[in-house]
């Protein structure tokens, strides 16, 4: 039997499945478009991947598989919490912390993207702002900083949502544990935090890593 | 909440293992070998993370739908791209008054 709340559920949940498709085709254009560029300019998109900063992306890319760790952890204990009758408080905590938890960690990605700009900067890599390479480089290499800059700076934005929806849901549920509502809104939420996850998941090799060894 | 944890040490394991194999002369499989672990990185995500192994079939359909629209969007596009550049051929571009063989599509036009 399917109730009435049951499926408005469901309802909400492909409504943001359908949401975070579209996602992936704004994003599969952006993937696209480094696709086209590094057909046309394999070196210039090597010699680039050898000037970011891997080491702390590689460090920022284990900070967001924790924090999608924490997020599935929260949407555990949201759906726990929805069919507990339990009164204790013990499940609505766990639900806060794990929230926080994936905020603070949502945020020092973002802090630590940050500082790898602010090198990038240093490094004069900055198409637009600061672009004169230190070392001999094709003209082409300005086309793969830009479409870095592009796609982790959507990425970062898409992060930062991100993070202002975990603490919007963090309030509610601290003040209104008892609404069962909270559980498929943590869903949703849960759902669009795991797909920025999947981005970077993409980014990280395609930028970084593709260069090999140097 | 083990299946969770263990989730997530397999993504571990494999974030190393593909910082790891970025370390190695890999030559051309450096791409394929990057992209065919983010790819399982991403499925466990998806599967477990996103719960896909509890969810209707409408959400997988949902789901499953971009990678078709994804498939027919790269099909096309790559056709585009893939036929308008011959990588070790030639568009004859006639400067200075002589035939000047290139080895890649001619975005400098406009400036000679």
């Amino acid at each position: 039997v399917i109730t009435n709340e049951a499926y408005a559920d469901t309802t909400k949940q492909f409504g943001m499945w359908v949401f975070l498709s579209m996602e992936g085709l704004f994003f599969g254009a952006i993937f696209f478009l480094y696709v086209a560029e590094r057909f046309f300019f394999p070196e210039a998109f090597e010699l680039g991947s050898h000037h970011l900063v891997t080491a702390l992306a590689s460090w920022n890319t284990a900070v967001l598989l924790t924090s999608s760790l924490t997020m599935a952890l929260a949407v555990h204990f949201a759906r726990e919490l929805s069919t507990t009758s339990d009164k204790s408080r013990g499940k609505r905590n766990l639900v806060v912390l794990f929230l926080i938890a994936t905020a603070l960690l949502g945020i020092t990605f973002i802090v630590l993207k940050g500082v790898e700009y602010s090198l990038d900067y240093r490094e004069a890599l900055v198409p637009g702002f600061n672009f004169a390479p230190k070392f001999a480089a094709p003209k082409e290499l300005v086309l793969f900083f830009s479409l870095y800059f592009l796609a982790t700076a959507i990425h970062a934005l898409h992060l930062l949502i991100g993070v202002g929806w975990v603490f919007t849901i963090t309030f509610g549920v601290a003040r209104n544990p008892k609404e069962k509502a909270w559980a498929v809104r943590t869903d949703i939420l849960g759902l669009y935090w795991h797909f920025v996850d999947i981005v970077w998941i993409f980014l990280f090799p395609l930028f970084y890593l593709i260069g090999g060894p140097q | 909440v083990k299946s969770l944890i263990f989730t997530y040490l397999m993504l571990m394991v494999l974030l190393v293992l593909t910082i790891g194999a970025s370390k190695l002369q890999l030559g051309n499989l450096q791409t394929p070998v990057s992209i065919g672990i983010a790819v399982l990185k991403a499925a466990l995500v998806l599967w477990i993370f996103m719960d896909l192994k509890e969810s209707s079939t409408l959400i997988r359909i949902a789901a499953g739908a971009v990678l078709l629209w994804i498939f027919f969007f790269y099909f096309l596009a790559g056709l585009d791209i893939g036929l308008r550049v011959k990588p070790k051929a030639v568009s004859c571009t006639h400067i200075h008054g002589r035939y000047q063989e290139t080895n890649r599509v001619n975005f400098e036009f406009a400036e000679s």
